[in-house]
C-alpha cells in the first residue's frame, strides 16, 4: 500500500496558504478537535503571528471543555494565539423551539458564521480558515446532513454572505489522514487521537428541541460515558438524550415478531417501542430521517435479557430491512426502567474513515455500570439504551 | 496509468479513488459527461462507475454520455452499486425496488469467482446500502454471487471485461474489499479475462 505522505502534504499546504494570504491576517475557527487544531498549527506554521485563533463557546460543549481547550491550545507545545468568545446566549436563542434536525443544524450554521462575520469585521480580517474535511462536504453536498462548516461546496458564497473568503487546507482528507498530519506536526496526542466532536456539539445529541434541562442531563451522562468507555477506545463514544415518548405505530406487532425471532426470546417477553424523536440515517446514499425502535427483552425470571452484540446487530439488520421508515435500533441496558421524561442512549462505534461504522463491542458489565451511573446522576432519566445500529443505515450522530 | 472513477453522486465515490491510489494507480473523479476521447487522453486503463442516490431506469437520462459509451468502451469497467445496476440496465436487464433492501452488513455468497471475485472465498461479509436491485439479467451478463436478500450481488459480461458488484468493496467494513480492486487492476493491466473472446486486446 502506498502511504499518504504527511510531510509532502504539509509542505504543499504551507506554500499554498502563504501564496493565498500573502501578508494578510486570517481568522481560524478552533474547537479543540483534531481537524481545526491541525489546521491551526498548519496555518500558524505558514503565517505565524498573522493568525488569530478563535474558540467560540456555544454552550453546547461538554463539562469544563471551553477552559480545557483554551488552555491546551494557548499554552504548552502549541502556544497558539487563542481567544475565547462567549456566545452561549446567542446559540441557545438561535435554536430555541426548533425540533427538526436539519433546521437545528442550519440555525447553528447561521449563528456560527454570523459570529465570525462580526469578529472578522472587528479584526479587519478578510480570510477565515477552517478545518473542513472530506466527509463534512460529502455529507452536506449529498444532502445527508448539513455540517456547520460547509458553504462554498453547496453554492453559498462566503464573501457575498459573510464578507470573508474561506481557506480549507484539509478539505480532501479523511479523519485518519488528518491524524497522520497532526502526528507529523507534533500536535499533542490528547488532540491528535481525540475522538471527534461535532461542530454543533451537544445540540445534535439532544434529539429534537434543545432545552437547558436536557443539556444539563446530557452533560452529566456524557461525562459518565467518556469516563467508562475511554479505556476501550472506540473511535467515537458518547451519550444522547431523547424524550421518553412513544410514537403510535401500527407496525409494532411486526417489530415485536421480527425482534422476538432474531433475539430468540418469546414474543411476550419482548417489548418493541417506536420513539417519538426522529434520528438521521443514510439509506442507499439518500438521507433518511426516520424512527428509532427501542427494544427490551426479558429473561424468564423477569431480569433483563443480555444478548451478544452479534445477536443485537443481526436483529437490527432484520428490523431495518423489514420495516420501512426505521433508521435506528437501540436496546435497553439499564435493569431499571422508572418513570421519567427523558431517556439516554449510549453510542460507541468502530470505524476507520467515519464513512461506514459498526457498533463497538462494549460488554455487558461496562454497559450495566454506565447505565447505573447515569440513572444515579440524572433523576429525570427513565432508562438507558445502547445503539446497535451500523452506518449505514444510521449515521454516527443522531442528528 | 490511471483508473478514473465516474462520480454519480454517491457518498463513497471519493473512497474508491482513495482505494485505487493506495493500490498504486492514479485515480480521479470524472463527471458522467465523459467521452471515450477523454479516457484516451488520460491514459485510462480501466474505468470504475461509482454509487449514487439515483434510481434505475428513471434516472438513466441524467447519466450523461455513459449510456452511449458503455457499448463502445474497450478498457475494463467495474460498476459499483448504482454503477452495477446501470450496467445491468444498459445491457437489457431489469432493476426494481428491493423487497428487502440491505443497509450495512450482509453475507455475500460466491457462486463463481471468475476474475473479479478471485480470492474472496466461498462467502464474505460485505457492506451494502441500496433500495433497488437488479432482478433480471440479459443473456450477455452472468451472475457471480448472491446474498440472502439479493439474488444478484455480482455480475460479469460474458464476452467483455465488464463487471458489476452490488456491495461496496471500497468501504473498510467490507472484508477483503481491496481484493476486488486488486483483481480488477489485474484485468486492467492486461491479464486475459477468463471468458475467452477478446474484443478489447
Amino acid at each position: 500500500m502506498q502511504d499518504f505522505e504527511a510531510k509532502a502534504f504539509v509542505k504543499g499546504q504551507v506554500d499554498e496558504i502563504r501564496k493565498v494570504l500573502g501578508k494578510e491576517r486570517a481568522l481560524i475557527a478552533c474547537s479543540g478537535g483534531v481537524d481545526s487544531t491541525t489546521c491551526a498549527v498548519l496555518t500558524h506554521r505558514a503565517i505565524g503571528r498573522e493568525l488569530v485563533c478563535v474558540f467560540i463557546d456555544t454552550g453546547f460543549m461538554r463539562l469544563g471543555e471551553p477552559e480545557r481547550v483554551v488552555k491546551m491550545l494557548g499554552s504548552g507545545p502549541l502556544s497558539l494565539p487563542i481567544r475565547l468568545v462567549d456566545m452561549r446566549k446567542e446559540f441557545l436563542e438561535a435554536l430555541a423551539g426548533l425540533e427538526d434536525a436539519e433546521e437545528k443544524r442550519k440555525a447553528f450554521r447561521g449563528a456560527f458564521y454570523d459570529a465570525f462575520r462580526e469578529i472578522a469585521r472587528k479584526e479587519g480580517c478578510r480570510f477565515l480558515v477552517q478545518g473542513t474535511i472530506a466527509p463534512d462536504w460529502i455529507e452536506t453536498k449529498g444532502g445527508i446532513k448539513t455540517q456547520h462548516n460547509v458553504l462554498e461546496q453547496i453554492g453559498i458564497s462566503a464573501v457575498e454572505k459573510y464578507g470573508f473568503k474561506l481557506i480549507e487546507p484539509l478539505a480532501y482528507l479523511y479523519k485518519d489522514q488528518v491524524r497522520e498530519v497532526a502526528r507529523y506536526l507534533k500536535v499533542p496526542s490528547a488532540i491528535s487521537e481525540r475522538q471527534p466532536f461535532p461542530g454543533p456539539g451537544l445540540s445534535v445529541r439532544v434529539v429534537g428541541t434543545v432545552t437547558e434541562e436536557k443539556l444539563g442531563m446530557l452533560k452529566k451522562a456524557s461525562q459518565v460515558v467518556e469516563e467508562e468507555l475511554e479505556r476501550l477506545a472506540p473511535e467515537q463514544y458518547f451519550a444522547v438524550v431523547m424524550e421518553d415518548a412513544d410514537e403510535k405505530r401500527e407496525t409494532l406487532d411486526k417489530l415485536q415478531s421480527i425482534a422476538s425471532r432474531a433475539l430468540g426470546v418469546s414474543e411476550r417477553r419482548v417489548k418493541a417501542r417506536v420513539l417519538k424523536g426522529r434520528a438521521t440515517g443514510v439509506k442507499g446514499d439518500i438521507r433518511a430521517y426516520g424512527r428509532v425502535c427501542a427494544l427490551t427483552a426479558l429473561d424468564e425470571d423477569g431480569s433483563l435479557h443480555k444478548p451478544s452484540l452479534d445477536t443485537l446487530t443481526s436483529a437490527q439488520v432484520k428490523l431495518v430491512s423489514g420495516v420501512p421508515g426505521l433508521t435506528r435500533v437501540i436496546y435497553r441496558t439499564s435493569e431499571e426502567e422508572r418513570r421519567g421524561s427523558l431517556l439516554v442512549v449510549v453510542r460507541a462505534i468502530r470505524t476507520r474513515d467515519f464513512m461506514t461504522a459498526d457498533p463497538a463491542e462494549v460488554g455487558w458489565s461496562v454497559l450495566s455500570k454506565v447505565s447505573k451511573r447515569i440513572l444515579g446522576a440524572c433523576p429525570p432519566v427513565s432508562s438507558v439504551y445502547y445503539d446497535v445500529t451500523s452506518k449505514p443505515p444510521a449515521t454516527i450522530e443522531f442528528e | 496509468m490511471s483508473v478514473p472513477v465516474v462520480n454519480l453522486g454517491g457518498q463513497y465515490n471519493h473512497l474508491i479513488c482513495r482505494m485505487l491510489t493506495e493500490l498504486g494507480v492514479e485515480s480521479e473523479l470524472l463527471s458522467p459527461d465523459l467521452t471515450l476521447q477523454d479516457l484516451r487522453e488520460k491514459g485510462a486503463i480501466g474505468l470504475v462507475l461509482g454509487g449514487s442516490p439515483k434510481s434505475m431506469p428513471e434516472d438513466l437520462i441524467s447519466l450523461g454520455n455513459l449510456q452511449s459509451i458503455i457499448h463502445d468502451i474497450k478498457i475494463p469497467v467495474l460498476g459499483i452499486c448504482l454503477g452495477h445496476q446501470f450496467l445491468g440496465v444498459s445491457f437489457g436487464g431489469v432493476v426494481q425496488r428491493a423487497l428487502r433492501p440491505e443497509f450495512g452488513p450482509a453475507r455475500v455468497y460466491v457462486d463463481a469467482e471468475d476474475d473479479i471475485l478471485e480470492g474472496m472465498g466461498r462467502s464474505f461479509v460485505a457492506w451494502l446500502s441500496h433500495n433497488d436491485e437488479l432482478v433480471r439479467l440479459p443473456d450477455e451478463l452472468e451472475a457471480l454471487a448472491h446474498s440472502r436478500n439479493c439474488r444478484i450481488q455480482a455480475v460479469k459480461h460474458r464476452a467483455r471485461p465488464i463487471y458489476g458488484v452490488q456491495f461496496h468493496p471500497e468501504v473498510v467494513h467490507t472484508r477483503g474489499g481491496d481484493q476486488v480492486f486488486r483483481n480488477f487492476l489485474k484485468v486492467c493491466r492486461g491479464r486475459r479475462p477468463r471468458s475467452g473472446s477478446l474484443p478489447y486486446s
